[in-house]
């Protein structure tokens, strides 16, 4: 697993990431212009708008960072801070609690009281999906640690 | 846990910028652990404890119902 990457990138890493976010934003946004409403042109270009703004959005800080370079010091040390790792890994972990039993209780409801069959059956196998996930890593880091 | 960081700190003049900088973590991790919200990986303990040129349970205070 690429701890590196889960632990944050560097102020290079990310302006090559700002880049790239920006490009392929800008390809999305072409191709949802050149496409018609019949074939998700609108889908797209909102894609590419997104993605377009998360670059440029990280591409700026960046720039700002890279113009201080104690703020950038800061940064990055944020970036190692095992007080920063801890706090992101209780926050996925309790983000994954929550979604488990949303989608479950979501699921349910979609069966039992909406009537939606496909609905809730694709939503009761994402959580099945995720608590086999979940038993896997787990066997896998108690196995490793 | 309780510990005496901001003690130590203090009677060495420096402050929690600085402490952050020589440890390699910043400076809310300072904070936390002054407060005792936050408990050390051994590590950090252990440079926290070098740094100061005192034990780790010397710095950090142990109690038995937090085990």
């Amino acid at each position: 697993m690429n701890l590196k990457f889960m632990k944050g990138m560097n102020l290079q890493e990310q302006k090559r990431c700002g880049i790239l976010m920006i490009v392929i934003g800008l390809v999305l946004f072409a191709v949802g212009y050149l496409l018609d409403e019949a074939h998700m042109g609108d889908f797209y270009n909102g894609l590419g708008c997104g993605i377009f703004i998360c670059g440029a959005v990280r591409l700026l800080r960046v720039y700002r960072l890279s113009r201080d370079p104690e703020k950038a010091a800061d940064y990055d040390a944020m970036l190692k801070d095992e007080r920063t790792v801890y706090v992101a890994s209780k926050a996925r972990s309790t983000t994954f609690f929550i979604c488990i039993y949303a989608e479950l209780a979501a699921g349910l409801l979609a069966l039992l009281v909406f009537d939606q069959p496909v609905v809730g059956q694709a939503l009761c196998l994402v959580t099945c999906a995720q608590s086999l996930i979940f038993c896997g890593t787990y066997w896998y880091y108690n196995k490793k640690y | 846990m309780k510990n005496h960081i901001e003690e130590r700190r203090k009677a060495r003049g420096m402050t929690q910028q600085q402490l952050a900088a020589e440890l390699g973590v910043s400076r809310q991790t300072i904070i936390s652990l002054e407060n005792g919200k936050y408990n050390p990986s051994i590590l950090l303990a252990h440079s926290i404890a070098r740094l100061f040129g005192e034990r780790i349970e010397d710095i950090f205070i142990f109690e038995e119902e937090e085990a």
